[in-house]
């Protein structure tokens, strides 16, 4: 068994736990922003920022994000104190200049004490806070098609020029890219990846899409992209994406009823 | 090591109420989107009880199958089996609701529970389900084997050994994914 | 040529080195970028029309040497960075140590003449000493190079780095072949840790202790490669010296990777080289293909067990790819984002295996080291920082270009000495180090050794060598600015800290070059700054206030000034200076020519003046004016 310091409490934790996990465990508080528990870590936001150190350090110390920093023997972790609060409000500051009308960083901002940005608010803002879960959660999907383009002030996320040729499962096609899944904008916090979705089709990222219906009640299940997709990456029959749950739950009641009409007439 | 309890459906013995429904959404209550904090509303259910006449009636709910396509399916293995109780539950905080699960499930099992923006599916009530106590005529029973003897064959009976009892019986597009 | 085994190489190193010594002279045409730009390539064309036309016995390779009867002879090649790239092109005339400066096509018919010819000098195409403006003949009656040490250097300007010959003749691949056929990779590793030897990316840690941690991950891991990778990323405003050792020298380059993955058991490595630098990548990848066909990459090396080859990948021209995971991912085809270090490359880098990466000087360095011994090379330098340091020594010197010191010499010897004091003899004010996230130091630190840790307690870093002089008529706020802009342009811009704490470090500054804001501006740029250096996720962000940070603590006065007296005291920043014109006008005319808004009125003769309304400080008058009779106050 694994133990280390979190805030001058012993704790347990298993091997491979990132800190964030161990103090949740606990029930130890850490803001995050950009940590989402399905995806890879990212530790863009830096809201998540606790002090480390160890007993051999010798009083030096260093502020690492919890949600990468893996929990280690003897670690002590600190998740409190004035420089980590200055820090998480300088963090929100900045993002509250970056966003200051999107109601998600007014919201945040007023959790760390802020009514406004005390920083000079960007010029043209969108309510884009480049916390890279659409990107993640696009790569994890296994469409890979959107990533952060450009650099640092300039950055933004979007569509690339060329199909990315890494992490795709081998034997799938390479997709064009976007399926029209909508989990970019699902995931997203402040609501800035816009799109359509009706009986219609789907629109996002500036590609329409089909919708493809229950076969049975005409209810949307997804864009004919996604199915395919779904059905490679997972190596299920493409049959099992036909129908919606409802349609398919009473399919299962009559296909139990036969078995049990048959078995009573046998 | 005692042997595993399991839920099991006799849709001989189902007259219908529909109190597992009931019962279902009542152990599942809503929470706020983003809070965890339940209210008094009950939520989607889980299981549900089709009439395919006056006197027959068959309750469907999740299996829990050996090789779920749910679980091949999640991307972000959100859904994972709770090895105590046996269901594969939906790990809520990893689930990013791409809504493959609730198309993939052959069986229409998995939901979609837009009030909570939440992916639901049974959970077997965390190894306690409400639907097997509140079923009048043990139609649905959580047991190691089923108690009661009389009505017609039990349907379990049928498949060997496997989680997923109702997949056996409709083994054309059974469950298992590779 | 194949070159099949350690004994073969050996023999054709003796051959080569023979035919070198009975050279009776070498002309190095220096085509480094500096004087390629400056037209070298057509000075050497043109030499090598004139030496052909001449009855001289002048060979263009050493191999065609041995052709003859008898030794002797001339060499005329192109060679790589002379270093003093103020004056480029160069040719240098050896052994006679001849340097001529600013040379023209038409200059080769006088240079093989008489130089090659009769053994003259020619004085107009020396070196002037810049205070005492008296000619010099070669490098060593030059402050420029008799105050340099090479070592990492030492071929670049003195063989063609085209030449395989060349390099072996001059005790090239010794060290390979030494570990080879007498060490085993366990030797190779402890004379690395032995010699104390520290990255020269900037980090400056340990490459002993990184190359063994790396060894011990790759154990505990037995089904993993493992991978080394040269960084020749070298992205720094004003630094040029892995480019240098790149395009001068690229065998030491690729024989030190060699060597390590010869330590280290790896058979892979990558060359990671920024797109800009078309010249270091072509004579990469052609010396990568000499090496193959001689056999010194590629399967069993030398006919011995080794096994080792080698891919140039180019950067797409993002500053952030120099930061070493960041450079991993942009390998791997991803975006050059970095990620926490917390698990160090050396376990889990490229492709998630153990990797070794050092920068270009690291490891041309190392075939220096396992050839003279770890000693040797320790007991250059200090004693925590070994060895010497390339520095691209740029700015308001006199003299620019590159310079190789031993560690632990001071910063007014670099600066005052090889560099030859400030230019137009005007004071100094400042010395920027380690890049753009380096720091400014002032004139009291001057004194200070150049070395890892001094220059990091003083809160600048040595970085990976850029060294950027500053006179009097620099602003320092305005410097804090220009780096800060560089670097929120660079910044990859995944965390926050690092990218929106740029851009408002970027606009509180220029509320100070705009003369506005108040005490309350300087603590918001604090505060900031603490939060960058504390909270950003890789090295780029947490050391990019070091601008404004060295500047404040050294020069907070002249911040102090522009908020409250509305004054750049430099003269610089636009917004709070003047362009006046004094009485020393002689009414030339020449600036009234040269304002591109017509701001200048004057007649002939007369007192010429600047509309203030119009005037957009660009400066022109200034440079224009034969009597200081513009003043900028």
């Amino acid at each position: 068994m694994h133990s280390m310091q979190l805030n001058g409490r012993l704790v347990n934790f298993e091997a491979g736990q990132t800190l964030l996990e161990v103090a949740r465990a606990n029930e130890v508080p850490i803001p995050t922003l950009c940590h989402h528990p399905g995806l890879e870590s990212h530790g863009g936001c830096r809201l998540c920022v606790v002090e480390v150190t160890r007993a051999e350090w010798d009083g030096w110390w260093r502020m690492v994000s919890a949600c990468e920093f893996p929990a280690a023997d003897d670690l002590i972790v600190a998740t409190e104190s004035e420089r980590l609060s200055r820090t998480r409000r300088n963090v929100v500051d900045l993002l509250l200049a970056r966003c200051p009308e999107t109601p998600f960083t007014v919201a945040l901002g007023r959790d760390f004490g802020l009514a406004k940005s005390s920083l000079a608010p960007r010029a043209e803002p969108d309510d884009c806070i480049l916390c890279g879960l659409c990107v993640r959660v696009c790569a994890a999907v296994g469409a890979h098609a959107i990533a952060g383009a450009d650099r640092g002030v300039h950055k933004q996320v979007g569509p690339p020029y060329a199909p990315p040729s890494f992490e795709r499962p081998p034997g799938l096609a390479p997709a064009g890219d976007c399926i029209g899944c909508l989990c970019c904008a699902e995931i997203c916090p402040t609501g800035h990846i816009r799109y359509e979705n009706n009986a219609q089709g789907r629109e996002i990222w500036g590609r329409s899409f089909r919708v493809v219906e229950c076969a049975s009640c005409g209810a949307p299940l997804g864009t004919p992209e996604q199915l395919d997709h779904f059905a490679a990456r997972s190596g299920l029959s493409r049959d099992y994406f036909e129908r919606c749950d409802a349609c398919s739950k009473l399919d299962t009641a009559r296909a139990f009823d036969q078995q049990v009409m048959g078995e009573g007439t046998s | 090591m005692s042997e595993a309890k399991r839920l099991f459906v006799t849709p001989g013995r189902c007259i219908g109420c529909r109190g597992c429904e009931i019962a279902c959404a009542f152990a599942h209550p809503v929470r706020r989107p983003g809070g965890h904090r339940p209210s008094d509303q009950p939520g989607k259910s889980r299981i549900r009880t089709f009439p395919m006449s006056a006197e027959r009636h068959v309750p469907v709910v999740c299996l829990q199958c050996e090789e779920a396509a749910c679980q091949a399916v999640c991307p972000t293995g959100a859904l994972q089996r709770n090895e105590a109780s046996g269901a594969i539950e939906v790990l809520t905080e990893r689930c990013v609701r791409c809504m493959m699960c609730v198309v993939a499930c052959p069986f229409g099992n998995v939901h979609d529970e837009p009030a909570m923006r939440e992916i639901v599916k049974c959970d077997l009530c965390g190894g306690d389900p409400a639907c097997a106590k509140f079923c009048p005529t043990a139609a649905l029973e959580y047991a190691v084997r089923p108690t009661r003897n009389p009505p017609p064959k039990p349907l379990h009976s049928v498949a060997g050994g496997t989680r997923g009892q109702m997949a056996g019986a409709v083994s054309t597009t059974g469950p298992s994914v590779r | 040529m194949l070159i099949e085994s350690v004994a073969a190489l050996r023999a054709r190193q003796a051959e080569l080195s023979e035919l070198w010594a009975g050279l009776e002279r070498r002309v190095l045409v220096c085509a480094g970028t500096g004087c390629v730009a400056g037209g070298a390539l057509e000075v050497h064309a043109a030499l090598t029309q004139a030496t052909e036309e001449s009855a001289l016995d002048v060979s263009l390779e050493l191999s065609s040497c041995a052709d003859r009867d008898g030794p002797g002879g001339t060499l005329l090649v192109e060679s790589g960075c002379h270093g003093f790239c103020e004056l480029g092109p160069l040719v240098h005339i050896l052994p006679d140590d001849i340097l001529y400066t600013r040379v023209r096509p038409k200059d080769a018919a006088a240079i093989v003449e008489k130089t090659l010819g009769a053994g003259e000098v020619i004085d107009r195409l020396l070196y002037k000493d810049p205070v005492s403006k008296e000619p010099r003949q070669g490098h060593g009656e030059m402050g420029f190079y008799a105050h340099q040490k090479r070592v990492v250097l030492a071929r670049c300007g003195e063989v063609s780095p085209a030449s395989l010959d060349s390099y072996l003749a001059t005790g090239g691949f010794c060290a390979l072949a030494t570990a080879l056929d007498t060490l085993t990779p366990e030797e190779v590793l402890r004379e690395v840790e032995q010699s104390g030897l520290r990255g020269r990316g900037g980090g400056g840690f340990s490459t002993g202790r990184k190359w063994r941690s790396a060894l011990r991950a790759r154990e505990a891991r037995p089904d993993s490669r493992l991978h080394v990778i040269c960084n020749g990323d070298e992205g720094d405003p004003g630094a040029f010296m892995d480019r240098s050792i790149m395009e001068g020298d690229p065998f030491a380059v690729l024989e030190g990777m060699a060597l390590g993955a010869f330590a280290l058991g790896s058979t892979r490595g990558y060359i990671y080289v920024r797109h800009e630098y078309p010249l270091a990548v072509r004579r990469l990848e052609r010396a990568i293909a000499v090496l193959r066909d001689a056999g010194l990459l590629g399967e069993r090396i030398l006919g011995c067990d080794f096994s080792f080859d080698l891919e140039l990948t180019r950067g797409g021209g993002a500053f952030v790819c120099g930061e070493s995971s960041a450079l991993m991912r942009s390998i791997e085809g991803k975006p050059g984002e970095p990620r926490a270090k917390y698990t160090h490359s050396t376990d889990r880098g490229l492709f998630d295996e153990p990797t070794v990466l050092n920068n270009v000087e690291t490891w041309a360095l190392v075939p220096y080291i396992v050839d003279h011994g770890a000693a040797h090379f320790a007991a250059i330098g200090t004693e925590r920082s070994p060895g010497t340091k390339a520095f691209s020594l740029v700015g308001k010197v006199n003299n620019t270009g590159l310079v190789e010191v031993p560690m632990g010499t001071t910063l007014r010897r670099i600066i005052f000495e090889i560099g030859g004091g400030i230019q137009k003899g005007r004071a100094f004010k400042a010395v920027q180090t380690g890049g753009p996230s380096g720091g400014c130091l002032p004139a009291e630190k001057l004194d200070l050794p150049v070395d890892f840790d001094t220059l990091t307690a003083a809160g600048s870093m040595m970085g990976s060598g850029g060294m950027i002089v500053m006179d009097e008529r620099t602003c320092m706020v305005d410097v804090a600015k220009y780096f800060i802009d560089f670097l929120m342009g660079e910044s990859c811009g995944k965390c926050v800290p690092c990218r929106e704490g740029l851009g408002q470090l970027s606009s509180l500054l220029a509320q100070v070059t705009r003369g506005e804001g108040s005490e309350s501006l300087l603590s918001k740029v604090e505060s900031l700054a603490e939060t960058m250096e504390l909270a950003s996720l890789c090295a780029l962000g947490r050391s990019a206030p070091n601008p404004v940070l060295s500047t404040l603590a050294y020069f907070r006065d002249e911040y102090l000034q522009h908020i409250e007296k509305q004054r750049c005291p430099a003269g610089v920043c636009k917004a709070l200076v003047t362009y006046r014109i004094t009485e020393a006008c002689t009414g030339c005319e020449a600036c009234r020519k040269a304002c591109p808004v017509g701001a200048i009125t004057g007649e002939k003769k007369v007192l010429h003046v600047i509309d203030d309304a119009l005037c957009t400080r660009c400066g022109a008058c200034e440079a224009v004016c034969a009597f200081d009779a513009v003043l900028v106050e």
